[in-house]
């Protein structure tokens, strides 16, 4: 069966790149460019793992976790969620952790290979 | 006080005292003497009432005994025939109808047959009320008279009582007995007539026998009152001759009354039957009217008393007052200087004892006086003469004074600077007034003295509100530790203190000052005063903040499509997109080196907007030396493997861990190391070295690289400087190295420093506490610069 992973950044150009290299892997992707469109597509699409942006329009990532968790119908799917910010602020990842969030990566520093790794290694 | 004020006073207390005392014994006399001969009233009445009853009865007892001594009833108990028996019986009635209050005549022998009766339906030799008959015939059967008490008779159904006496024959032997039954409506008429609100007539029994009341009549042997607590009492003390009064329960609702109470003893033959008579009035109609008419006599007395005290007081003061005033305004009058006045010596009484002794006294102090006029106006004589004599003296005193003036010219001139003195400490004040600077002026206790007028618009405060203050006023607001260092300085140090602080303004706001406290000392080697001189730094500490947030922010955005470009690198390396061919590949190759770099550098910007925000974390923990160096030789292991550099390690401590921030201390070391590869050419050594000296450890990293010129070492701590050899060297450099080392540092507690000469090598040395680092919880970490 075919892992549904969904993208919720709002850059459109990183959006593309790792649409690119997750689809090539094999991957069912879908994409939301804002927190909203995101929680809207958690139950549409029923991803089996997220990848979530923290800085976004509407609702940002931290927002996003707290109402995936206070929705009864996403808490309980329980898909893993891995954050790729380029906002590195300590408290910022502990808050994401706390809300959470499987792993948080800073996106300047991990390739694309590297965030495929990952992928996999949470979607075992 | 005047004197005959304090004797109005001292008469005022003394008489209000008596009067009021008077007063009080009055009232309570008074109302004693009202309310006994009240009592006296009532127990007169109810004496009187008693033997009005009494009386009456013995009355109706001789009428049995004259009954007795009639020829016929003495005939009819003879044995007298019918005819005339009914002839006796007449008689009878007419006697019987002679008196209103018998009802019934019986002659009765001494078988117990009635022989004769006024009786209209005569019971033929039947005696009547048998019960009650029993006792009086027994008793005149035995030569005695005899009554009843008060009973129901048989025949009427009514009260009455039965008066009996013997009926004698010559020998003085009983032939039987003469009988009246009487009614009683006479003694309730008695009753009726005394003048009280209730009147109980009680038996032996303590059955009530009669009342003023004619409802009550129904109640007469029917009513027993032998359980009432008073009804106990009253018998308890009714053996008395005389009538008892005090105040009780009412016999019938409880209420209190005036009760005044007799037995009935009887008169004559009628020895009574153990009655008693109660008199009860209400006790508000009985004291009422008493305690109105004592109050209104206590009233009128204490207003003739006080009338009278008046007068007396009137007569004091004309009598003893007045002519004491008069005295002491006549000697008023002579001390002013009516030297003939005397006061009048009419008096016979100790006043004009007084008065003489005063004349005579007067007489001779103003013969006294004039002795003195004579000697005064012979000493004033003597006076003229010596003054004559002075001004020749003086006269020979004016050359000298002449040159004096000449010395008084020179003073002026003297003056003169000295005004232009004052006038230049006017122009340093005007100065200091008009500061830019908060300037304001202390005595040694730290209240303000002086504030100039930028105080006023930095802290808000009027100076009229901020002189006679402590700064505390708009300060206060850093620890205590603060002040404590900052008092240490400027009293017990006596050196300036230099120190940015937080105060509050009037309105509330706080502000960042930069002050300059310092002490002023005397020629006595006393503090005389401190001087503080702020400047209100907010802004500018604003504008800091705002650059480095900027900073921050910038550098996060810049990340993202940094990001970009390094991914798309990526992809096209990977081959995913096709294969490129070697020159494609090796641009690509060296677009992400260049994004790798760009990340650097901002990772590295970031770090610096962090430190200078002051919001780093600082931990105090136990950091692995080797295990720090190892785990950064492998992140440089390519670049150095290429350049074919030669790394020693070398731990003269003692020791594998030693106390600080593990991410600082390793960040330290990286860029130490990376500056070191970065700048030591192929083939070169690189040489880490950690030794203890004192309570320090110290991190050397000596390289055999390019050094540093001498003419720019001073720089080199310089955010964004680099070297002009480390430039041609390597392209690949920040210009942030050495600042972070020296800043991170700076935050452990530590020390940089370094030695070096060009194109023979650098060392760098850290000294960094062994106590370890003083804690500090910030927002935000260290980033890793790869």
């Amino acid at each position: 069966m075919v892992n549904k992973i969904l993208l919720v950044e709002d850059d459109q150009v990183l959006a593309k790149l790792y649409q690119a290299k997750l689809k090539r892997e094999g991957f069912e992707i879908d994409m939301a460019y804002d927190g909203q469109e995101g929680l809207d597509k958690m139950k549409s699409f029923k991803p089996d793992l997220v990848i979530l942006d923290m800085i976004m329009p509407k609702v940002d990532g931290l927002a996003f976790l707290s109402r995936v968790n206070d929705d009864p119908e996403t808490a309980k799917r329980a898909a893993p969620i891995l954050i790729l910010s380029n906002l590195g602020q300590e408290s910022d990842i502990k808050k994401a952790m706390d809300l959470g969030a499987k792993d948080f990566f800073i996106k300047a520093d991990i390739s694309l290979s590297e965030m495929v790794e990952k992928v996999k290694q949470y979607l075992k | 006080m005047k004197l005959s004020y304090k004797i109005y006073i001292l008469f005022a207390v003394a008489s209000l005292f008596t009067v009021l005392s008077v007063f009080g014994v009055t009232y309570y006399l008074t109302r004693t003497i009202l309310v006994s001969g009240q009592y006296a009233a009532y127990a007169r009445l109810a004496e009187i009432s008693a033997k009005r009853i009494d009386y009456f009865l013995s009355e109706k007892l001789s009428s049995a005994k004259v009954l007795a001594t009639r020829p016929i009833v003495y005939e009819a108990l003879g044995g007298a025939s019918s005819a005339r028996l009914s002839q006796i019986r007449e008689n009878l009635q007419e006697s019987e109808a002679a008196d209103q209050h018998i009802y019934g005549i019986y002659i009765i022998d001494r078988n117990k047959n009635v022989v004769v009766s006024t009786d209209k339906n005569p019971t033929a030799g039947k005696v009547p009320d048998l019960s009650v008959q029993e006792e009086i015939l027994r008793k005149i059967f035995s030569g005695e008279t005899a009554y009843s008490d008060l009973f129901i008779s048989e025949n009427t159904g009514q009260p009455a009582m039965i008066f009996a006496a013997p009926v004698f024959d010559g020998r003085k032997n009983v032939l039987g007995a003469a009988e009246v039954y009487i009614t009683w409506s006479e003694v309730l008429n008695i009753l009726k007539d005394i003048n009280v609100t209730f009147v109980h007539l009680i038996n032996s029994k303590g059955l009530e026998i009669g009342s003023n009341i004619p409802e009550h009549y129904g109640n007469i042997l029917k009513e027993d009152y032998s359980n009432k607590p008073a009804y106990q009492k009253f018998f308890a003390d009714i053996q008395e001759r005389t009538a008892q009064v005090s105040i009780e329960k009412d016999l019938h609702t409880n209420s209190e009354v005036v009760s005044a109470r007799t037995h009935l003893f009887g008169s004559y033959d009628y020895k009574g039957n153990g009655w008693m008579l109660v008199l009860e009035e209400p006790v508000d109609a009985v004291l009422g009217p008493i305690n109105r008419s004592v109050a209104n006599i206590s009233v009128y007395t204490l207003l003739a008393r006080l009338l009278f005290l008046s007068a007396l007081l009137w007569l004091l003061k004309k009598y003893l007052l007045n002519p004491v005033t008069a005295y002491s305004d006549i000697s008023r009058r002579i001390v002013a200087g009516e030297k003939d006045l005397r006061i009048p010596e009419s008096r016979k009484d100790e006043l004009g004892m007084l008065a003489r002794e005063f004349n005579s006294m007067v007489d001779k102090l103003q013969k006294s006086n004039e002795d003195l006029e004579i000697k005064v106006a012979e000493k004033t004589r003597q006076l003229q003469d010596e003054v004559l004599e002075k001004e020749l003296k003086n006269k020979i005193l004016e050359d000298a004074k002449k040159s004096t003036l000449n010395l008084l010219e020179d003073i002026s001139l003297e003056r003169a600077k000295a005004d232009a003195l004052v006038n230049e400490l006017n122009k340093f004040q005007l100065t200091v007034d008009n500061s830019y600077e908060h300037i304001i002026f202390t005595d040694p206790q730290g209240i303000v003295i002086y504030a100039n007028k930028a105080a006023e618009k930095i802290t808000g405060y009027s100076r009229g509100e901020m002189i006679g203050q402590k700064p505390s006023l708009w300060g206060n607001q850093m620890s205590r530790k603060f002040y404590k260092e900052m008092w240490n300085t400027i009293k017990a140090e006596r050196r300036t203190f230099i120190g940015e602080m937080k105060n509050k303004r009037k309105n509330g706001q706080f502000y960042m000052a930069e002050s300059n406290i310092f002490p002023i000392i005397g020629k006595d080697g006393e503090i005389k005063f401190f001087v503080g001189i702020e400047r209100d730094v907010t802004e500018e500490r604003k504008l800091d903040e705002a650059r480095v947030n900027f900073i921050a922010i910038a550098s996060h955005q810049l990340r993202t499509p940094i990001t970009s470009i390094k991914w798309i690198a990526e992809l096209l390396l990977s081959g995913d997109l096709g294969i490129l061919n070697k020159e494609q590949a090796d641009l690509v190759g060296d677009l992400s080196v260049s994004a790798r770099r760009m990340i650097q550098l901002v990772n590295s910007l970031l770090n610096i907007a962090r430190i200078e925000s002051e919001d780093l974390n600082v931990n105090s923990e136990a950091v692995n030396l080797r295990k720090v160096y190892d785990s950064i030789v492998r992140e440089f292991e390519v670049s150095a493997k290429s350049k074919k550099l030669k790394f020693t390690f070398i731990n003269e401590t003692g020791m594998s861990d030693f106390k600080s921030d593990y991410n600082l201390f390793y960040e330290i070391l990286k860029n130490l190391l990376s500056n070191s590869i970065k700048y030591t050419l192929e083939g070169g050594s690189i040489e880490t070295r950690l030794s203890v000296k004192g309570d320090s450890i110290i991190c050397a990293v000596k390289d055999t690289g390019i050094g540093i010129p001498k003419n720019q070492q001073d720089q080199i701590f310089s955010k964004l400087f680099r070297a002009d050899n480390a430039v041609k060297v390597s392209t690949d450099g920040t210009g942030l190295g050495m600042y972070i080392i020296k800043n991170l540092a700076d935050l452990l507690g530590g020390k940089v420093w370094f030695e070096s000469e060009e194109n023979k090598g650098t060392t760098v040395y850290v000294s960094l506490p062994l106590s370890g680092p003083l804690a500090h919880e910030g927002s935000r970490g260290i980033i890793d610069v790869r």
